[in-house]
């Protein structure tokens, strides 16, 4: 069987926290082991416990998703992140996205295929 | 389903990867000049006057075109001249890739066919009358909302009539989710229903029930419905070469003061939503 990948989602949205864990979860191929609401909150969990995969919202307050992404690659350079964004379709924000090291970049609104789809791919 | 750039659809699809997709922007970046850099290239403007241009950019938010021409330097012709020549000469995100050796020709062609069927479901169709939608945002907003309940909300909506004013809720009660957004005009997009009508949305955005008493979790998901709402108009502005980027509202009420303001109001099997459309300021039309 094969093994279980730890997620951190980081949104400031409880909703799409609740969408994105329950499209994971369900799968039986990814845990859900943190919801932080914003970049301040993601860096400390990330940091205390790094997960195999953070999926995070661009627009967020306090630290964005671009700036926390940086971050979060200084802390560990390979790590997988995939954004999760309504503003997905502006090409100058996804190349800002790909540009800080984001994985891979999912518009919203989204369904569960393409986020399985998105995530074993990565 | 979004409204996106082809680039994030070939990736989100594992058509390319972020490398390839990164050496194509950049390669888009190095080939399409810029406003001042295709104005000298037509002898239209000198690196001096380009200089003052940047200069008084520093200090007023203007355009490269609008600048050149608050200067003297150039006419609205002229100005028309260099942004007919960017546009005939710029190389599609596509033509970078098929160039940087992501995609074959074949492979564009075919990508290209899914993309524009992926994208047929967000071709807009408002009534919203022209002259009413100064910035070309607004007819987008009301169609992408509309499509967005459906797809979202489960909500069968039909565009019932559109208002330019903004009256007050009388007789139920009603939650107001907004978004606002800056960048090439400033203005807010907002949802207002009845609080049985937004428990339902959130409810269809959660997957669980939502009580029409719990305010947090309906504005959090009316809210969240919003974000996509705005973030996929974001997409529909950069194909019109509009900046529009989301933030936070001003606390209090939808501004009305000195806006053109725009009420769609869509109507549902479980009653009426009204979907806003708050905006100031008027079209900038010149390249960056």
């Amino acid at each position: 069987m094969a093994e279980t990948r730890t997620v951190l989602v980081v949104d400031d949205s409880a909703t799409i926290a609740k969408q994105l864990s329950k499209i994971l979860e369900e799968s039986g191929r990814y845990k859900v082991v943190g919801h932080s609401r914003d970049g301040l909150e993601a860096l400390k969990a990330f940091q205390s416990s790094p997960p195999d995969l953070v999926c995070m919202d661009v627009v967020m307050p306090n630290l964005d998703g671009v700036q926390t992404l940086r971050m979060i690659r200084q802390i560990k350079p390979d790590a997988r992140v995939v954004m999760i964004s309504s503003v997905g379709g502006v090409a100058d924000k996804l190349a800002e996205c790909l540009k800080a090291g984001a994985t891979n970049v999912i518009s919203k609104p989204f369904d569960s295929a393409k986020v399985l789809q998105v995530l074993d791919s990565v | 389903m979004a409204v996106r750039f082809f680039g994030q659809f070939l990736l989100e699809n594992g058509a390319i990867n972020a490398e390839q997709l990164l050496a194509a922007l950049s390669y888009q970046e190095k080939m399409n000049l810029k406003f001042g850099d295709t104005a000298i290239h037509l002898d239209l403007l000198d690196k001096d006057k380009l200089a003052k241009i940047f200069s008084r950019q520093r200090s007023e938010d203007l355009k490269t075109g609008e600048a050149a021409i608050k200067l003297g330097f150039m006419t609205q012709a002229q100005v028309d001249q260099v942004l007919r020549a960017q546009k005939n000469s710029h190389v599609m995100i596509g033509e970078a890739l098929v160039k940087t050796g992501a995609l074959s020709d074949a492979q564009l062609s075919e990508q290209l066919q899914a993309f524009k069927k992926d994208q047929d479901a967000y071709q807009f169709s408002s009534g919203l009358p022209r002259q009413k939608d100064s910035t070309g945002l607004a007819a987008p907003a009301v169609d992408l909302a509309m499509k967005l309940l459906m797809r979202l909300a489960s909500l069968p909506v039909k565009l019932l009539d559109l208002r330019y004013s903004l009256t007050e809720a009388r007789g139920v009660t009603t939650y107001t989710a907004r978004v606002a957004f800056t960048g090439d005009h400033e203005g807010e997009i907002a949802l207002r229903a009845s609080d049985r009508l937004c428990a339902q949305i959130a409810s269809a955005m959660l997957g669980e029930p939502v009580a029409p008493d719990a305010k947090s979790a309906i504005l959090d998901a009316t809210c969240e419905f919003l974000n996509v709402v705005g973030g996929n108009l974001a997409a529909v502005g950069a194909r019109q070469g509009k900046k529009v980027e989301l933030s936070t509202p001003r606390s209090g009420d939808v501004p009305t003061e000195g806006r053109n303001i725009i009420v769609a109001r869509l109507g549902t099997p479980d009653g009426d939503i009204e979907f806003i459309f708050v905006v100031g300021e008027a079209s900038k039309p010149y390249g960056r």
